[in-house]
């Protein structure tokens, strides 16, 4: 049956093979049934065809040209990707940098504000005001890839044993505190090969 | 630039691929009145078609250099239509109406014929009883009577085999049959 009305909307269409054609009204001219489904056939294609349908025409045009004016053309769209894979290293330069000032800021702060390093006997006090003791552990300075989840931070900070002993500063960097015995260099290289995180820098 | 209707669609989407705007003018002023209607026939919703309209283009401007003539242009084109047809209607949570059943027999009586064949006649009728239909069946049966395709073109752009076309086809005629002879009747 559905090979039949195969042929039939073929027919309608205008797009059966020339004998297949013939043969198909041969048996139209034999059975009035089935020539009644041709005709409804050709009247529903020549209906659908008459269906009035506006489409928005120069407005449309008018709305890609926009869209297209802002879309980049295919070379620029290469252009544009082989640009991506290099920019992370780009984006993120000011990561270290931040670190690195911030360590510098750090120094500085204690320099000014404490006593002479080079007079005789004196120490920098950089003891918690609330009277704990300062922490004799090494500290390294973190930052975490912008997507990084809590899991991935947690999964990279016992990965060394550590601990988050401040941050994120405004830059994003952390301050991981390692157990007193841990090698800061094998910390670091741990470290750096967890995905989620971006930059680490040892004291 | 100015394109003649001489210039191939092959033509048109090579002279797009490196760039040209006015080859995009002169395709999508061929080719909107059809993928519009195609639009309309799957979601019955100008607006919706009107935007789907500008990305399906637009996918089309960016994919100049990607079509590779293993179809015609134009069941590529609506192979890309249906596709973001398909994606609207994900974003709307609405169903997909992947789960139609071609091979269901429907043991209702059939519709009498001479009553569907006097209100297909009647354009009002026609278009009120096609909204009854689902969208697949409304698509199937504006590809094969207003695009005039093959059920294998078909089956390329709507990615299923070429016996379920036929499947739906067939239902989608007879259903709307019986909306027609019920549309009379009740006249």
């Amino acid at each position: 049956m559905n090979k039949m009305d195969e042929q039939l909307n073929l027919w309608a269409n205008g797009r059966l093979a020339e004998a297949d054609r013939r043969e198909l009204e041969k048996k139209m001219a034999e059975d009035p049934a089935l020539a009644r489904e041709a005709e409804f056939a050709k009247a529903l294609r020549q209906s659908m065809r008459d269906q009035p349908l506006t489409p928005p025409a120069e407005l449309g045009l008018a709305r890609l040209r926009k869209a297209m004016r802002e879309e980049p053309s295919a070379a620029e769209q290469g252009g544009e990707q082989k640009a991506a894979t290099q920019t992370p290293a780009r984006k993120n330069f000011w990561k270290p940098v931040a670190i690195a000032a911030c360590l510098v800021m750090a120094l500085q702060a204690v320099l000014l504000l404490g006593p002479a390093p080079w007079q005789r006997g004196a120490s920098v006090d950089v003891a918690p005001a609330a009277g704990d003791t300062a922490p004799a552990a090494t500290r390294l300075q973190i930052v975490f890839a912008p997507s990084a989840t809590a899991a991935d931070i947690r999964a990279a900070v016992l990965s060394v044993n550590g601990s988050i002993a401040a941050g994120p500063s405004a830059l994003g960097v952390f301050s991981l505190a390692l157990p007193e015995d841990a090698s800061a260099a094998a910390a670091v290289e741990t470290l750096r090969a967890h995905g989620s995180v971006e930059e680490v820098i040892a004291p | 630039m100015e394109y003649s209707v001489e210039e191939s669609d092959e033509q048109l989407l090579r002279t797009m691929a490196v760039g040209d705007t006015e080859a995009m003018t002169a395709f999508y002023r061929r080719h909107e009145s059809r993928v519009y209607r195609y639009l309309m026939s799957k979601l019955n919703d100008s607006f919706t078609a009107t935007d789907l309209l500008n990305e399906v283009m637009l996918e089309v401007w960016r994919s100049a250099t990607r079509f590779a003539g293993r179809a015609k242009v134009t069941t590529w084109m609506l192979g890309i239509a249906h596709n973001k047809v398909l994606s609207h209607w994900r974003k709307q949570g609405v169903r997909q109406f992947t789960e139609l059943d071609d091979n269901l027999v429907d043991d209702t009586p059939a519709a009498d014929l001479e009553q569907a064949l006097a209100a297909v006649k009647d354009g009002q009728v026609l278009r009120a009883c096609m909204q009854s239909l689902s969208p697949p069946h409304r698509e199937i049966l504006h590809l094969v009577f207003f695009e005039e395709l093959d059920y294998a073109e078909i089956a390329s752009i709507l990615q299923i085999p070429e016996g379920t076309v036929k499947s739906r086809v067939y239902h989608a005629k007879n259903l709307l049959k019986k909306q027609l002879a019920r549309a009379m009747r009740s006249a």
